[in-house]
């Protein structure tokens, strides 16, 4: 069997940098720590944990939600063309106008389902980077812009909301 | 071919949304044997069951999609002559010239209105 002959292990690099290998090892371990402070402070662990997820309900929410606003439209519009004698007239005209334009749930629903899919993506690769080792959710450091948001504005509607019933609001206000 | 107004339409759509407009237009131009499926599958198991004069459907469904019905379709001899409309958001170059190619009789791109419907249908039954 013919053997190979090594070369020696060279302690500098192939460049021909002539730092020792330790100094290399102290380079690589400072950008190791730099890197993970940087993947920490994009805080996979609550981005794709709770944000991404969270993203996602409000997307499903909105299918939903424009499921069921376009059938009410439709079912009016379906009710107004079945009465006898609706005929051409401008009732009717308006009718199917109402009809064509409720195409636009059908290319929303699409719009949404690829939006989703992104996020979904975004969120599985995120959950991975989170489950690297050293890798720690920064913590966050709210701007005052941003605490501003928080505090002062209506977040919107609640995930299968009202979280407060108008009857238990009347009744407050009894 | 002329348009029969009792002849069986298919309306082939995973949005039912789609599915009730579709129907109601048809109905106002006159065609009230109207059927549907919610996905290419089902829509290929209705047209072996029994005869359909026209099949509209979507492309993007899953995992059958329209392309793959519509090729399925012209690939049955008992099913291959018949008329099948591509209503679909797709309206990329290639996709329009796919669809043609695999046998598609005409294609209508969403969002559409009911003059868009019965004018790519008098392109096959002739005006009605």
């Amino acid at each position: 069997m013919t053997s190979i002959k090594r070369p020696a292990p060279d302690l500098h690099d192939a460049a021909g940098d002539d730092r020792p290998v330790s100094s290399e090892v102290a380079s690589l371990r400072e950008s190791l720590t730099e890197l993970r402070a940087v993947v920490g402070g994009l805080a996979p662990g609550r981005m794709g944990g709770e944000r991404l997820p969270a993203a996602q309900a409000e997307i499903a929410a909105i299918r939903r939600e424009a499921d069921d606003g376009v059938s009410r439209i439709l079912t009016s519009a379906e009710a107004i063309l079945a009465v006898p004698d609706a005929g051409t007239g401008e009732a009717h005209t308006h009718a199917i106008a109402i009809l064509e334009a409720c195409g636009f749930h059908d290319l929303i629903g699409q719009r949404l389902k690829k939006v989703a899919e992104v996020l979904g993506t975004l969120e599985a690769r995120l959950n991975t980077v989170a489950g690297c080792a050293g890798v720690v959710d920064a913590e966050e450091v709210e701007t005052a812009s941003e605490r501003l948001y928080r505090e002062q504005t209506i977040k919107g509607p609640a995930l299968n909301g009202p979280e407060v019933l108008q009857s238990e609001i009347d009744l407050l206000f009894r | 071919m002329a348009a029969d107004a009792s002849m069986p339409i298919l309306v082939v759509d995973d949005y039912k949304t789609t599915i009730r407009i579709v129907h109601s237009l048809l109905r106002q131009l006159g065609f009230e044997n109207l059927d549907e499926a919610a996905s290419g599958e089902e829509a290929l198991g209705k047209l072996k069951r029994k005869p359909y004069g026209l099949v509209i459907s979507d492309w993007n469904m899953e995992p059958m999609t329209g392309y793959d019905l519509l090729r399925s379709v012209r690939g049955d001899a008992a099913l291959s002559r018949t008329p099948f409309i591509m209503i679909t958001a797709e309206s990329k170059t290639e996709n329009v010239v796919a669809a043609k190619q695999a046998g598609a009789n005409n294609y209508i791109v969403k969002p559409f209105n009911a003059e868009t419907l019965k004018q790519k249908m008098s392109t096959i039954f002739g005006e009605f």
